[in-house]
């Protein structure tokens, strides 16, 4: 939509009503005109009438001999002249105050006119006989004179007829004329009402507009993260208080202007970012989101004294019709940000060491006695010994677990992906848990697909899942129980399970024969140390890490964890790894869309 | 004479008692055993007695495992072929020091909960038998 400005849209609609208000006047008036025309005419009928009348009258008394009156008669037939003719033609009505003008025949009532005219014509030609001619010749009556008076006699009434006539002709033109003023004025009223209702309307709107503009600078005014919009040109056209003092400019000022003038950018090595390298002009070319967090801050923010700070920015194309119309960067100045992640990795990696230290010094020294290199110990010392050692061990896993959870929770893992044997690493984690397999005499089935290769991932996450699950398996499984595992590599579309893999991904499934997971706990059991009813029963030393661990390293590496499960006859457990992209999605996580781990 | 044939290992641990247990184990297991309780001492020791592998801790005081190590091979010959195990409880996840210790062979990267005292043991002699 083309965006008018405000105050030509305020014009439009003042101007629309001025139009409205003189068009209403003009058209009432013309109307107005033929109501006025109505009167006059029945004024001139009206003295059509008296002077056939008198015309009539004066006569017999001329003829009759009154010499004196004959000038009266002339005067009568001269103004009847001119009544009629105004009446036909049109034109001024005579002695009316005002002047009224008549309107002259119109076409469709010209018979009529002609007819009356006719009559009149030889009316007045015995008028004129009457006047002009002795009433007396030689003593006795002249016969022209009472043959013109006889005339006017026998057609006074038809005179009058005719006259009617004319004038009803006249006053039905004019009802015709006020019909169509009522259907033109009931027009105009309904298009007043349209163009007084949409101005309103439109009024309400821009109104409305105006408001609902001022709550939205109201609104990003309290934004409290930095925000600049730019349009399709990568000129500024909003920025908030927030972005003027991160940047310190006043946004005001910077309204119009060219972004790469307020936006200064720089990478983590300080180095100036070339106009294209930029967020916004990457978002604006590629229609992409461009999103930096603090793990990967790579982006600097220079202010105009010169100083910078690190960001985390979130760049969102604004799309209208699917085409770029501009981009909205959000960010905010990760400095503390930065400060506490640091500080949180540094007390991960000093409680790594710390607490790690401890139960290793304790496990050397209780390995030392128990082999008895140092002396032999009695039956009980050496049960309560391997009591020491045993709860040391689970305190060594609990303490790693705790740490690895922390380290990912955190972001510090680096999770570079590198060529893997996935069976010789499954071969690895099943080999640890040889002891429990053997005391439980669990059958283990291996299937693996022959055209393996190695595969794209991060080989210390992927041995942290399989650990985990293939322990669990084992753990929650009862003797002469059977475990399978089964590594593949699918196609993307294809089945696995009841789900269809989004892409080409390597496939391990890890099915027991164990207890299960009851219904209704299914969807806590990825939850932070939580352990299923009957596990609890089974097992009492688990530490409700594992699967949590689990989920959040194969969501860290994008891929999925699902499971089967039917209690006392086992469960499945279903883990999908994207192969192809491992790489780019480590690329993708630092620039792109969403990273907000 | 017996002492002679003895091979000789250094410890460089700041924990006394880690360092003790793994003193203690050494002897027992009939190795001559230098001790050092930083990186410092622990240069000095390596240089004077020349042990035939040294077994180092990373985060000490004074000087830390990392910087012993880069001064014992920049130093001499010997410096850069002694054969060094290193023993931390950090995981080796942290690319830059695994990158640093693979570069410079022969040296191997243990972390110590994860293995037991006899293997810390298996694991010197293999790496001696050589």
């Amino acid at each position: 939509m083309k965006i008018i400005p405000i105050n030509k849209k305020l014009w439009l609609v003042f101007f629309s009503f001025f139009v409205l208000a003189l068009t209403n006047f003009f058209i009432v008036r013309y109307f107005e005109t033929a109501r006025k025309t109505d009167g006059a005419i029945i004024d001139a009928a009206g003295r059509n009438r008296m002077l056939s009348q008198q015309l009539g009258f004066y006569a017999e008394r001329v003829v009759r001999g009154n010499e004196a009156v004959k000038e009266t008669l002339k005067n009568i037939i001269t103004l009847h002249q001119v009544s009629f003719y105004a009446l036909k033609d049109g034109g001024v009505a005579p002695e009316i105050a005002g002047n009224r003008f008549l309107p002259p025949t119109i076409p469709a009532i010209m018979p009529i006119a002609k007819k009356a005219e006719s009559l009149w014509l030889e009316y007045k030609k015995q008028g004129e006989i009457i006047v002009n001619e002795p009433a007396f010749v030689d003593g006795a009556l002249n016969l022209t004179v009472s043959g013109a008076l006889d005339f006017i006699e026998k057609n006074a009434s038809e005179m009058l007829r005719r006259n009617n006539d004319l004038v009803k002709a006249y006053v039905e033109m004019n009802d015709e004329k006020q019909a169509q003023m009522n259907f033109v004025l009931f027009i105009l009223l309904v298009f007043n009402v349209i163009v007084v209702g949409l101005g309103a309307w439109f009024t309400i709107l821009i109104t409305k507009s105006e408001e609902s503009r001022a709550k939205e600078e109201a609104f990003l005014e309290s934004i409290g993260d930095g925000l600049a919009v730019i349009d399709k040109e990568g000129r500024i056209v909003e920025m908030n208080k927030t972005a003027g003092e991160l940047l310190n400019v006043i946004p005001i000022e910077c309204i119009g202007k060219k972004y790469d003038e307020i936006f200064l950018v720089k990478n983590k090595k300080g180095e100036k970012v070339s106009l294209n390298d930029q967020p916004m002009q990457i978002v604006l070319t590629t229609g992409k989101k461009v999103s930096t967090t603090i793990a990967t801050a790579a982006y600097y923010y220079v202010r105009k004294d010169g100083t910078q700070f690190p960001v985390a920015t979130t760049v969102t194309p604004v799309v209208l019709n699917n085409q770029i119309i501009g981009a909205i960067d959000v960010f905010r100045d990760i400095t503390k940000d930065k400060d506490i992640d640091q500080a949180k990795s540094e007390f991960v990696s000093l409680a790594s060491h710390q607490l790690r230290s401890l139960p290793t010094t304790m496990k050397w020294f209780l390995e030392m006695l128990l082999s008895g290199e140092v002396g032999p110990l009695n039956e009980k010392q050496q049960e309560y010994f391997e009591e020491v050692y045993q709860n040391n061990q689970r305190m060594i896993i609990l303490i790693n677990m705790l740490l690895d959870v922390s380290r990912i929770e955190l972001g510090a893992f680096v999770a570079t992906p590198e060529l893997t044997n996935v069976i010789d690493l499954a071969k690895e984690v099943l080999k640890e848990s040889g002891l429990p397999i053997r005391a439980k005499k669990i059958s283990i089935k291996e299937i693996y697909a022959p055209d393996l290769s190695l595969v794209l991932v991060n080989q210390k996450l992927l041995r942290i899942v399989l650990q985990n699950i293939i322990s669990n398996a084992v753990k929650y499984t009862p003797a002469d129980g059977k475990i399978s595992v089964a590594i593949s590599l699918k196609q993307k579309d294809e089945n696995v399970g009841d789900r269809k893999i989004g892409e080409n991904s390597l496939v391990i499934t890890v099915s027991d024969t164990g207890y299960g997971i009851p219904k209704n706990q299914y969807d806590k059991i990825f939850t932070k140390f939580f352990r299923a009813d009957n596990a609890r029963e089974k097992d009492s030393e688990g530490t409700g890490l594992g699967l949590y661990l689990a989920k959040l390293i194969v969501n860290h590496i994008q891929g999925d964890l699902w499971f089967e499960s039917e209690l006392n006859q086992g469960t499945k457990f279903y883990l999908v790894i994207p192969v192809e992209g491992q790489e780019k999605k480590e690329k993708a996580k630092e620039l792109a869309a969403g990273a907000g781990d | 004479m017996e002492e002679q044939t003895k091979k000789k290992i250094l410890i460089v641990e700041d924990e006394t008692s880690k360092r003790k247990a793994l003193v203690d184990k050494f002897t027992r297991e009939g190795f001559r055993v230098f001790k050092a309780k930083d990186g410092a001492e622990g240069l000095e020791v390596a240089f004077k007695e020349r042990p035939h592998l040294i077994l180092l801790d990373l985060v000490m005081p004074k000087m830390d495992g990392m910087t012993m190590f880069k001064k014992l091979r920049q130093e001499n010959a010997w410096g850069k072929s002694v054969p060094v195990i290193i023993l931390t409880h950090l995981s080796a996840d942290d690319e830059k020091m695994n990158k640093e210790i693979t570069e410079n062979e022969p040296s191997y990267y243990l972390v110590k909960s994860d293995w037991t005292i006899n293997d810390v043991v298996e694991k010197v002699r293999e790496r001696l038998s050589r």
